[in-house]
């Protein structure tokens, strides 16, 4: 386990259509000695927290694209502020979709391969050359609940992603699903992921990797 | 040394900048405003003297106007009294036609009565061509007549015409004139960003004062007097108008009829489009359909005069909100619906 105290605190941003906020919010809650709800209108003093977590969800009912009418929310101001200043970030499901579309991460979330809402297990890869600030196991199982979780990015700029430490899991090899769950920017301080870690941490989930994604203070 | 012409037209010549003008990029010419006069596609012929000047100095002001409401035009500055210095660019062989009211040959082709007006505006598009006698040209014409172009840049300047119009309409109102019709032209620049060019004065603009009385190129069309005096008559009238104010209170957003835009968006050739599939699926091999593209269509409402600020946003969103350009194209065109 990353940490064992509680300390810190930690900003979960709540849109409307977010469903994940509760979960992330009890996920969190063993680890930060604080974890605040911020409502997506609402300005916020982002500075004063140690990770912003964007949850899962269908916030504005993935109303034109996944995640772009949430990029666009008053709070995501002082998270796209409080990320590009180096503050932990880390989006979940939606949450990635939210990152990808407010360009705090580059590419763009489609369809999934299934064509429809794809809920399962997926086992997941560390690329092991990531630029991402803290430590993640090298293979873990988690959940998945998605519609847009294909990562996408023209080939030209795909191929740099991976030269360039933005990888940081990858579905290992599975049906109707390949490429990368999830992924870092160049300074490593934001993560999005299509996979809840939120949903496998607790005695009575089916798996505890989730709370080893968390950033531990000591390697920021 | 003799001046090389590069182009030169029935009201207009342009040239190179000359060695002793200094202090303007290499990419700019010299647009020289003639006296000469011309109507009915130059069968009717005369010059009056000093009409060169007053549309030089009547285009500027309405450039400087519409360059204050956002909208991107050639105009850099005046050199002299019939002489200005405007971006070089590659200019579109497409008039552009706006009309508020009818007037001119619109009347006689349509068989409606002078001074019908028109809510929303009428735009028209004509083909550049003395030889042809300037014809209408249709979307399907496009690619028949203009190289290059598609019907999709005749969306565009449609676009732009009725903004930059709406403009103008509030610019003469302030000088108690009222824009009957007008002719615009574009340009594209290296870019190929669109960009409005030509002149803008009493020769491509209609202007008739609340009586009724026309100050504008159909005073000599129709014999009614002195050119000269007119165009002065508007001149003395826009003059007087502030210019930035009236452009800063059309910023804020001064109330309008209500015009409407059609942002449609589609998913980019070879990007994967599920929807399009599943859809194409629910046909029967019957229909012989081949392929099914889905999109999405955003209507944008305003209710202030429509200007290039507003046209620049919305271009903005389109590319920002509407659209991710990784996997989506877009297209602006006016909802006549």
């Amino acid at each position: 386990m990353p940490k064992l105290s509680r300390s810190g605190k930690a900003a979960v941003i709540f849109f409307p259509g977010s469903n994940c906020d509760q979960e992330t919010c009890a996920f969190l809650n063993p680890f930060y000695q604080n974890v605040d709800v911020i409502w997506h209108r609402d300005r916020f003093e982002a500075k004063s927290y140690d990770l912003v977590v964007l949850p899962g969800g269908f916030s504005y009912g993935d109303y034109v694209r996944a995640g772009v009418c949430a990029a666009r929310s008053p709070a995501m101001a002082d998270v796209i502020h409080f990320a590009k200043n180096g503050g932990p970030t880390i989006g979940i499901c939606n949450g990635f979709q939210i990152l990808a579309e407010s360009g705090l991460l580059p590419g763009v979330l489609i369809r999934s391969e299934l064509g429809r809402f794809d809920c399962r297990y997926v086992s997941l890869k560390n690329t092991s050359a990531s630029n991402l600030k803290w430590q993640v196991p090298e293979q873990v199982i988690l959940p998945i609940a998605n519609t847009f979780g294909r990562f996408y990015l023209p080939d030209d700029q795909d191929s740099r992603l991976w030269n360039e430490g933005h990888v940081v899991y990858t579905y290992e090899s599975q049906e109707s699903i390949s490429g990368i769950a999830a992924l870092t920017n160049r300074e490593g301080n934001v993560l999005g992921m299509m996979p809840h870690p939120e949903r496998a941490w607790a005695p009575h989930h089916a798996y505890q990797f989730g709370s080893r994604l968390l950033p531990n203070g000591s390697d920021l | 040394m003799s001046q090389t012409t590069l182009y030169e037209g029935k009201a207009k010549k342009m040239y190179p900048l000359p060695a002793d003008v200094s202090g303007y990029p290499d990419s700019c010419w010299v647009q020289e405003f003639k006296d000469d006069l011309t109507a009915f596609n130059a069968e009717k012929k005369s010059n009056e003297s000093g009409k060169g000047a007053c549309n030089q100095k009547i285009s500027s002001r309405c450039f400087e106007f519409l360059g204050l409401c956002g909208f991107d035009t050639h105009f850099v500055g005046s050199l002299s009294a019939t002489k200005q210095v405007i971006q070089k660019l590659n200019m579109s062989p497409v008039e552009c036609v706006v009309r508020r009211v009818a007037a001119g040959s619109l009347v006689k082709r349509l068989g409606i009565p002078q001074g019908t007006r028109f809510h929303p505006m009428m735009y028209e598009s004509f083909f550049k061509e003395d030889a042809l006698g300037d014809p209408l040209m249709a979307p399907v014409h496009v690619p028949v007549l203009a190289e290059g172009m598609t019907p999709q840049h005749l969306n565009i300047l449609e676009v732009l015409s009725v903004s930059i119009f709406s403009c103008l309409e509030v610019l003469f109102q302030a000088c108690e004139l009222m824009v009957v019709d007008g002719k615009i032209e574009f340009g594209q620049d290296d870019a190929g960003k669109w960009i409005l060019a030509d002149e803008i004065s009493p020769d491509t603009l209609r202007l008739w004062t609340p009586e009724g009385k026309k100050l504008d190129k159909d005073v000599f069309r129709e014999d009614l007097g002195s050119v000269v005096t007119a165009y002065e008559e508007v001149w003395k009238r826009l003059s007087d108008v502030n210019i930035e104010d009236l452009a800063s209170a059309l910023k804020k957003g001064l109330s309008s009829k209500s015009l409407t835009l059609q942002c449609d968006v589609m998913p980019k050739s070879g990007v994967l489009d599920p929807e399009g599939e599943a859809a194409l699926d629910t046909t029967s091999t019957e229909a012989q359909i081949s392929h099914i593209t889905a999109g999405k269509s955003f209507r944008v409402t305003y209710t202030n005069v429509f200007t290039g600020h507003h046209l620049k946003y919305l271009e903005h969103m389109c590319q920002e909100t509407f659209s991710n350009p990784l996997i989506q194209d877009y297209a602006i065109q006016l909802c006549r619906s």
